[in-house]
């Protein structure tokens, strides 16, 4: 899948589907950013409306970039997240944002070529 | 304030036609009126009675008032809906047990499932639990919260960023 270029320097994206871990609402495309600096995966709330996802829970604090703002408890949602052929299970924030951010939970079960020169990002 | 109205009166709609057996009981004494909620947001005159029935304490939310407000700048976030409240409702139920549940062996680093003021569930892995609880009651409102240790995640990205 291409860079997105609307970023600069462009951005490595990625196609992933978002579904309910129960439930009868289909999954949704949505573009997926990757990156290795978030240790979890974030969907854009829009998405967990769109699902119809209740918030499950709040066992993780949530420490941000700023390390000025202290961690805090954020809402957990429960989604199948599908990345190629792979599937699987986990537990994501929401926050607004136009796109999901694929962290390290997900990031770590791929095998992923990032082309740089080529601005393109393969699941191998 | 006319946002909060119709969103009020809409909950209130939504409370008789879920609990209309719930209603014709007669109460008890006890009501609690939960007029501030620490967290992500505050809800504001959310007024719960206990039932007595025969058999258990029923447990059904008279009148609620809920606003939305961002813990940052005071400003009112989103209208909230009522799967929220009933949320933050088994989110407080958790923080008012979770001190004694802590101080029993069975319950220590496990996670809790809470809904209508009743532990469903329990487990050390997070998510075997909510799997479990899906299945049995589906896709409704409950709260999971964890006893004991609580892990840290963390977002060494300006992609994420916490508000204040």
């Amino acid at each position: 899948m291409q860079y997105d270029i609307s970023k600069s320097p462009p951005f490595p994206c990625i196609r992933v589907e978002v579904g309910p871990l129960r439930g009868s609402a289909s999954s949704i495309p949505n573009d997926a950013k990757v990156d290795t600096g978030a240790a979890g995966t974030i969907i854009p709330t829009r998405l967990a409306k769109q699902l119809g996802l209740l918030p499950l829970g709040e066992s993780v604090l949530v420490k941000a970039f700023d390390p000025s703002i202290p961690a805090r408890y954020l809402p957990a949602y429960y989604v199948i997240l599908a990345v190629g052929t792979t599937k699987m299970e986990l537990k994501v924030l929401a926050i607004q944002r136009s796109e999901v951010l694929l962290g390290r939970d997900v990031l770590n079960k791929l095998k992923l070529l990032l082309d740089g020169p080529s601005e393109t990002l393969d699941i191998l | 304030m006319r946002c909060a109205k119709l969103l009020s009166e809409k909950l209130e709609a939504s409370i008789r036609a879920a609990a209309p057996r719930e209603a014709e009981m007669s109460p008890a004494a006890e009501i609690v009126s939960v007029s501030k909620y620490p967290g992500d947001f505050i809800l504001h005159d959310v007024c719960v009675k206990r039932f007595r029935t025969p058999a258990a304490i029923r447990f059904t939310v008279e009148r609620v008032r809920v606003q939305e407000y961002s813990l940052s700048d005071g400003t009112r976030k989103s209208k909230g809906n009522w799967d929220k409240v009933r949320w933050a409702l088994n989110r407080l139920y958790f923080y008012e047990i979770k001190q004694t549940l802590e101080n029993d062996p069975k319950y220590r680093e496990k996670f809790v499932a809470v809904r209508n003021r009743r532990i469903i569930d329990t487990d050390s892995n997070e998510l075997e639990l909510v799997k479990r609880v899906i299945t049995k009651i589906g896709n409704v409102d409950f709260f999971v919260g964890k006893l004991g240790t609580i892990s840290e995640i963390e977002f060494s990205t300006p992609e994420f960023e916490l508000q204040e």
